[in-house]
């Protein structure tokens, strides 16, 4: 059971929260010259896990508080980002997918260099452990992007929204 | 014949007899037709007595055989529109027609031709079809009956328009009428490429609308429909059903609506619960409105029920509770429910905010959380602001009053949280509660002042003190009293005290106060109590020797013109302000500039180019809106103070030493740099306002341009000069002032140490010329483009055609009275892009970037939809200017290339091999912005046709990696956005 409109929705009536604003562009970063490193703020924010669509409601994991800046960890230098997420619910169905959605947008929009670890807040989910399993094995990551259902549904959840 | 009447119908008649009765069908197909061709064109001539005859004998070939009907249809289209038709014949011909035809086995034109006729004579002979009764409509609704095609829909919707609208006898056949239009609902159409009828899907859409919404004697049959496609899963049958309920609101009364409030109520709830798309939402919150508005207005009888009541306590009943739950999903779309009802009407704002307003009030210090506490002002706010819609505040009835206290507590207490959000809603809910009448009582008042002083002045975070400023400016004109007698003092205390506070943080202060003075003044009477303590402390500043004098000077100039905007719509305030400030101001300047004050420091800041630049809009501002009477009385003394050095008007007028700034003196070179006030005050007048002298000042001026050493001073004489030319009467004298300029310019253009100064001149001067479409305008064109071509000036010649297509901040714009033709961008487009092409190929390689530089200056100020018609012309130049090394045409070629991408996808799928290599090139540019602009025109190729693009998307993805690497985050965000977007390309799910 995937994508809106199967079932009735699972959580029909959800905490929600205020999205965190643009990010200020200081003026160090209009600054040719200055490097600016990759941090916490850049992975939730410009990398837009922040903006990934929930796959039951018209909100983004942000909204519901799946994923926070402070669950986002990078460490520039070691080229490594951890983020965790976490489910509505203990019971949700969807977390493999959110996790699989996290996975698949910071593999496409960072530098190769990077290590990438997503996985659930420990002690959010039922079946925590599976699905960190599932999202650490690069072979079933890589599976799951052939299924071209699962792929579209992913797809779905990283378009802009209209 | 039949036309001049050398002929009549009857001889025509005689003469085709041979061919109307003969017996092959198809030739008498042919003669009636021929004859109906002829009543076509002359059916004006006719007379009472042959149309009777004809009208006769086509009724009786409708029996005929069906290849003749086309043929006689025409016939009767033609005689009904005959004025001369004798009474009973329309009502015969439509019989006949109803009988003998059925339309629907016609072709589509020949039942376009039914509905003609019927549209004439309902237009023509409304009585006579009115007393065939129902059986008229009836007629219709047999020859209407399965219609399908959209042309012939359009003109058959309008004929059951005007048959309710017209109160045609309906009788026993409104349903049949309904079906036979609301078949059609939802319209499902979309025009086959290239339709020639240019119909749009949103043309029958309205047309049917109006039907469906024309009377109440529909509801019974429209509303479960409406419910119906209400909850189906089509979005645009949802969005159709909401604006036609809306639409059908506006008629109908609490009879039609009873049976089916309960199941409305209950779709509208679910959709703004559950929807995802705004537009639903938006259209569930009117249709709501409008439903509550349409049950407030309805009479009542005395012994039925109100619905109104029965309605918004369902709706109560179903919200309410959310509202307690400020960090859940539903409480928003409830609140947004109530708001609509609410804002329906009088009552049902009072019933509402009867239940709602203190279950809020309460809710607010239930929950203690900043965040919870902002989501709860803010749906008290929508409440507030529903009450502005009536006005004043009835005493008797209003809940708001009656919650005064308790309201005006819990606004104070999210102006006092630390949570900058909070107290942001905290200061709207203040401006909407300032301008109910009567609402906050005079120690209210007084303790909003404070607040709003305190934010000002001392809040860290800048947008709770701007959005403070703001609250000032809106409430200063309601309460002037207040503000001017409590708000002016304390601002003016704080600018003089000197106290001893860390340097940095008074300087901010100060800043504060120079800002909440101009914010505050937005009524005459407080602009007069403002205005003398903002010159006071320039005067203040300007004798004093601290270092950040030029900061001090500008921020004051900048309250001045914020004030002056806020005055110039207020005749007496406006006059008052120039009055004062721009004397004042020259004075200033004058003093400074005298040569006993040019040795000692202090005095010396206010000639600063940065403090200049900041009075001119203060003079420029001040000056635009005056009435002409006014300003002529003052230019009659600004210009002879600038050429005779006549000094009297001026409040301080005793200087050491005479003005003369345009004089030869050594010492001038400080009071000619006040030419910029002179110009900010003269290119701001009306344009009948005449200018004193105004020949003998123009030659100062240009003199002044082409001689003077110092830029600034140059620079602003020339555009003095233009901004004059501009406004200058065409004819002779202006004829000669131009050819003086030419004259003087060009020996200083061709060498000499003054070429810059002579180019500066010359695109000055173009400016004014190209904008009101001189004459000369296209040979002074010419000089620059040929100035492209020198290896000194042509950079600067390049760059000045951005000053030419841009819009100038003092002078030669609008809002100066200027003359600009709205469309003079396009015009030296179409006039000069051209001669640039063409110089371009011929140049030499040192200068060929000049060209592409000015061409490009040139499209980025063309407006949008005119680029994108006209570029594909120029697009191998544009492609060709990618590869220059220049980055300002990298830029700004990228620039035009990206609304092309969006807006023209075809054109650009021709180039797409040289876009991709010639983009990603630029994605590793040394400079930031070409490394952006590139990243965000990868991006915009996306919208090209997929199957174009697919090829590219490895190599794409590819080369997008390294972006992701940018050392500069702004670059790594266009890059994520790109990428990712190539990456769902062709992809399921996108």
């Amino acid at each position: 059971m995937v994508g809106p409109g199967a079932a009735p929705l699972e959580n029909a009536n959800p905490l929600i929260y205020r999205r965190s604003g643009e990010r200020p562009v200081t003026a160090r970063e209009e600054d040719d010259e200055l490097h600016d490193a990759i941090d916490d703020r850049e992975i939730f924010d410009a990398h837009l896990i922040r903006s990934i669509n929930d796959p039951e409601h018209p909100l983004t994991l942000e909204e519901l508080n799946v994923v926070e800046q402070v669950r986002v960890k990078v460490n520039d230098a070691e080229s490594t980002v951890s983020v965790e997420f976490t489910p509505t619910i203990p019971h949700c169905s969807m977390a493999t997918l959110i996790g699989l959605s996290i996975k698949v947008k910071l593999l496409r929009s960072l530098p190769e260099r990077f290590k990438l670890d997503v996985h659930i807040t420990p002690g959010t989910h039922a079946s925590e452990h599976a699905v960190n399993k599932q999202l650490a094995d690069k072979e079933r990551v890589a599976a799951a992007l052939e299924n071209s259902h699962l792929l579209e549904v992913v797809n779905q959840c990283l378009s802009a929204r209209s | 014949g039949v036309k001049d009447g050398r002929w009549t119908v009857l001889q025509l008649v005689e003469a085709l007899g041979f061919c109307l009765e003969n017996t092959d069908p198809r030739t008498r197909g042919r003669g009636i037709q021929l004859l109906s061709q002829v009543l076509l064109q002359c059916y004006s001539l006719l007379q009472e007595k042959e149309v009777l005859h004809l009208v006769l004998f086509y009724e009786s070939r409708l029996q005929d055989h069906h290849l003749v009907i086309p043929s006689v249809l025409q016939g009767l289209q033609a005689l009904s529109m005959c004025e001369v038709l004798s009474p009973g014949l329309a009502v015969s011909v439509l019989k006949a027609i109803f009988q003998e035809v059925h339309v629907q086995s016609l072709m589509q034109l020949d039942r376009h031709t039914v509905y003609s006729i019927i549209t004439n004579f309902m237009s023509t002979r409304e009585e006579e079809l009115k007393g065939l009764g129902a059986d008229f409509t009836f007629g219709f609704i047999q020859v209407m009956d399965g219609e399908k095609d959209p042309r012939n829909l359009l003109v058959a919707f309008q004929i059951v328009r005007d048959l309710i609208a017209k109160d045609y006898a309906l009788g026993p056949f409104v349903e049949e009428l309904f079906e036979v239009t609301s078949c059609y609902f939802p319209v499902d159409f979309t025009p086959p490429p290239n339709d020639p009828h240019g119909i749009q899907r949103e043309d029958l859409i309205l047309s049917l609308r109006a039907i469906l919404a024309s009377t109440p004697q529909f509801a019974e049959f429209l509303l479960p429909l409406l419910i119906e496609k209400l909850d189906s899963e089509l979005q645009s049958a949802k969005l159709d059903s909401l604006q036609t309920l809306t639409a059908c609101c506006a008629i109908y009364g609490q009879k039609e609506l009873q049976e089916f409030l309960p199941s409305l109520w209950s779709s509208l709830r679910r959709e703004v619960f559950q929807t995802a798309s705004e537009k639903i939402e938006t259209e569930c919150l009117a249709a709501l409105h409008a439903l509550s508005a349409c049950l407030s207005r309805s009479v009542l009888s005395s012994d039925s029920e109100d619905l109104l009541d029965s309605f918004l306590s369902s709706i109560l009943q179903d919200c309410r509770h959310h509202l307690c739950e400020p960090d859940m999903k539903l409480v928003w779309p409830s609140a947004k429910l109530l708001q609509a009802a609410a804002g329906a009407s009088l009552r049902t704002y009072h019933c509402i905010t009867r239940s709602v307003l203190p279950l809020l009030l309460e809710q607010y210090t239930k929950h203690t959380q900043s965040s919870q506490r902002r989501t709860i002002l803010e749906m008290l706010l929508g409440f507030l602001e529903l009450q502005q819609k009536w006005g004043h505040v009835e005493e008797d009835e209003s809940t708001l009053l009656s919650l005064q206290a308790p309201v005006c507590s819990v606004v104070f207490s999210a102006l006092t949280d630390p949570s900058v959000q909070l107290q942001l809603v905290g200061i709207k809910a203040l401006t909407v509660l300032g301008s109910l009448q009567g609402f906050l009582s005079s120690s209210d008042l007084e303790l909003v002042v404070d607040h709003l002083i305190r934010f000002t002045l001392h809040e860290e975070d800048s947008q709770s003190s701007e959005a403070a400023m703001e609250a000032v400016g809106s409430l200063a004109p309601t309460y002037p009293k207040v503000f001017s007698g409590r708000m002016v003092p304390r601002l003016e205390e704080e600018l003089q005290s000197e106290r001893e506070e860390s340097h940095h943080n008074h300087g901010s202060l100060r800043q504060r106060c120079l800002q909440a003075l101009a914010a505050v003044s937005t009524h005459t009477s407080i602009v007069r109590e403002t205005v003398p303590v903002l010159l006071q402390h320039l005067q203040k500043v300007q004798k004093g020797t601290e270092a950040r004098n030029t900061q001090d000077m500008v921020s004051v100039c900048q309250s001045l013109h914020r004030v002056a905007l806020q005055c110039q719509q207020d005749e007496e305030g406006c006059w008052y302000f120039h009055q004062t400030v721009v004397p004042c101001l020259l004075a200033m300047a004058v003093q400074a500039a005298m040569p006993e004050s040019t040795h000692t420091l202090p005095g010396k800041a206010l000639l600063e180019e940065e403090v200049l630049a900041a009075m001119i809009p203060v003079i420029s501002a001040a000056t635009t809106h005056l009435r002409p009477e006014l300003a002529a009385q003052s230019v009659s003394h600004v210009v002879p103070l600038f050429l005779d050095g006549e000094v009297s008007f001026l409040p301080q007028n005793n200087f050491p030493c005479s003005f003369q700034p345009f004089g030869d003196g050594e010492c001038v070179e400080a009071q000619r740099r006040l030419v910029a006030l002179l110009m900010a005050f003269i290119c701001s007048l009306p344009r009948d306002v005449a200018i004193p002298q105004q020949e003998w000042l123009l030659q100062e001026l240009l003199a002044l341009s082409c001689s003077c050493n110092c830029p600034f001073t140059a620079t602003t004489a020339a555009k003095c000069f233009a901004g004059l030319v501009n406004k200058h009467p065409a004819g002779q004298q202006l004829n000669e002032i131009l050819q003086l300029a030419v004259n003087r310019m060009e020996p200083s253009l061709a060498e000499g140490p003054r070429r810059m100064q002579a180019l500066t001149l010359l695109l000055w001067v173009t400016k004014a010329l190209v904008l009101r479409y001189h004459p000369l305008s296209s040979c002074l064109t010419d000089k620059l483009l040929g100035l492209l071509g020198d290896t000194e000036l042509g950079p600067a010649a390049a760059d000045g055609f951005s000053l030419l297509m841009a819009e100038s901040p003092d002078v030669l714009h609008k809002g100066c009275h200027a003359d600009v033709r709205i469309m003079f961008r396009q015009r030296f487009f179409t006039d000069n892009v051209p001669k640039l092409v063409q110089g371009f190929h011929g140049a030499g390689p040192d200068v060929k970037a000049n060209y592409l530089k000015a061409l490009s200056h040139v499209l980025n100020h063309l407006p949008k939809p005119v680029l994108v018609t006209e570029l594909p012309t120029l697009l191998s130049l544009l492609l060709e200017a990618l590869s220059c090394s220049d980055r300002v045409v990298q830029l700004s070629t990228l620039s035009c290339l990206h609304p092309l991408l969006l807006e023209a996808p075809q054109i650009m799928s021709l180039h797409v091999d040289t876009l991709v290599t010639k983009f990603l090139n630029l994605t590793s540019s040394p400079t930031m912005a070409v490394r952006i602009a590139a990243l965000r025109c990868a991006h915009a190729l996306t919208s090209l046709p997929t199957t174009v693009l697919l090829p590219y998307k490895g190599r794409v993805i590819r080369a997008l990696a390294k972006p992701l690497d940018d050392k500069k985050r702004l670059v790594r965000k266009e890059a994520v956005a790109a990428r990712g977007e190539w990456f769902l390309l062709g992809s399921p799910g996108r």
